[in-house]
């Protein structure tokens, strides 16, 4: 019987022998899925902001599960710890929604689209490939990453389910 | 046509709260234009939740409820001042800290 773990915001987490990871509510936030399907071994990473140098408030201690240059390399190597092999882990990536109208706000102007580029560039600095991706537009998903198969299933209000 | 009815409705609410805030502390409120959307909650709430994501865990919420005959509706406003407004706020109304 697989369990189902709950990864929250600015969380990350791995899966193993069929458990599933789950994020729930992506919004602007992006949801970064890594697999190693030898080893059979999923990660899941829910990131809110694109880099730590640029939002990070030096008065609090720096959650690192919260950035996306700090984040995924943390999962990664929860992984390999566990077994992973990394020149086997392939990415899904998915979320980066733009929920509202765009606001004047520059500091967080289009800041799905910006965690979405932040993503992609630290997953090609580890070298990491992107097999999948369903990012942007303007609605929520939740989304769910089996340790059995590697395949992301997300879920959204009234648009529908995918499986990457 | 219904959505544009629920975001005049917030609008209206918004607006009036806005309006008995700067009343009561005296401060001038500038509101802009409201975007609205439906969604999940964590979804839409992460739009704040990233802007405050450093700064503050402080709002206020109002809940309301709207009647019409037997239908009735409830419903939440959540407030979310930014940390400088916020002391504005409760400075004007001698809560300051």
């Amino acid at each position: 019987m697989s369990k189902t773990i709950v990864v929250g915001i600015s969380d990350y987490n791995i899966a193993i022998g069929g458990d599933i990871l789950v994020t729930y509510a992506l919004g602007s936030c992006v949801g970064i899925c890594l697999y190693d399907p030898v080893a059979k071994i999923a990660g899941l990473s829910h990131i809110m902001l694109p880099t730590i140098t640029e939002f990070s408030d030096s008065r609090f201690a720096a959650q690192y599960g919260k950035y996306a240059d700090t984040a995924i390399e943390l999962l990664m190597q929860k992984m390999i710890n566990s077994g992973a092999v990394k020149i086997r882990i392939r990415a899904k990536i998915a979320g980066g929604a733009q929920m509202f109208a765009p606001i004047n706000n520059a500091n967080i102007a289009g800041i799905g689209e910006r965690n979405v580029i932040a993503v992609k560039k630290e997953l090609a600095r580890l070298k990491i490939p992107i097999v999948a991706e369903d990012t942007g537009k303007n609605y929520g998903r939740t989304l769910y990453i089996g340790s059995d198969d590697g395949l992301m299933r997300i879920k959204s209000v009234n648009k529908g389910e995918w499986v990457y | 046509m219904d959505k544009s009815t629920i975001q005049e409705v917030g609008n209206i609410m918004a607006g009036s709260y806005v309006n008995a805030m700067s009343s009561l502390t005296g401060l001038t409120i500038d509101v802009s234009i409201p975007t609205m959307n439906v969604d999940m909650a964590g979804a839409l709430l992460s739009v704040p939740a990233i802007y405050y994501a450093n700064i503050s865990d402080k709002i206020i919420v109002i809940e309301d409820e709207f009647g019409h005959d037997q239908v009735g509706a409830s419903s939440h406003i959540l407030l979310i001042p930014e940390v400088d407004g916020l002391k504005k706020i409760m400075d004007s109304l001698g809560l300051g800290s």
